[in-house]
């Protein structure tokens, strides 16, 4: 069965890098306004 | 808009930091290489170089509550005007987990991928393409199984 965050649920928190340094905390990102996060495939 | 953007691929910080200066991009892009979180969000397309993101967009809220989500077919993004649809107050209306007939490529798509062969050489996404039906069968093929059990 899918694992994928649903309408509604919680996601998973994380914490990794930045391009360019730093990281990022999904938490702590969404405190204030929504995020648009995209998934994406990666440079080619 | 009212949003903050972010996109998270498997690439190493230095490769998107490269992306993001040829290509004059302003929002964080986030590096997840060793998979944790496509592995744990069930985002993960194993069948392409050593495993990639399958493509999908979320807009998360207070608490990391998920307000909307796209996830991906084959070839085909979510249209950026959803999205803003959705953020402009239109219903979160592609909800849904991929059905069969959007798993398994349509003649469309097969077409779509063959332009883009022409167009970007073997940067599409084939492999994709060829095992993903396959992934969905074992998919549902474990839900039946489990279905049959539970009637036993």
């Amino acid at each position: 069965m899918s694992r994928v965050p649903e309408i509604g649920n919680q996601a998973p928190d994380f914490t990794l890098p930045l391009a360019g340094g730093g990281s990022f905390t999904l938490s702590a990102r969404v405190s204030e306004k929504p995020l648009l996060l995209i998934f994406y495939r990666g440079h080619w | 808009m009212g949003v903050h953007i972010a996109a998270l691929s498997v690439d190493a910080p230095e490769q998107s930091e490269h992306m993001a200066k040829t290509m004059g991009i302003g929002f964080p892009l986030i590096s997840d290489a060793d998979k944790a979180v496509i592995t744990a969000w069930d985002l993960l397309n194993p069948f392409e170089q050593q495993g990639i993101a399958k493509p999908a967009a979320f807009v998360i809220g207070k608490n990391r509550q998920v307000l909307f989500r796209a996830l991906e077919t084959v070839t085909r993004r979510v249209a950026v005007d959803e999205v803003k649809d959705f953020l402009a107050g239109a219903q979160a209306d592609r909800t849904q987990a991929p059905r069969l007939s959007r798993v398994i490529p349509s003649l469309a798509n097969w077409v779509h991928m063959a332009r883009n062969l022409v167009a970007a050489g073997n940067r599409v996404n084939w492999m994709h393409a060829i095992f993903y039906p396959f992934v969905f069968l074992k998919l549902q093929w474990r839900r039946l199984a489990g279905l049959w059990k539970k009637r036993r």
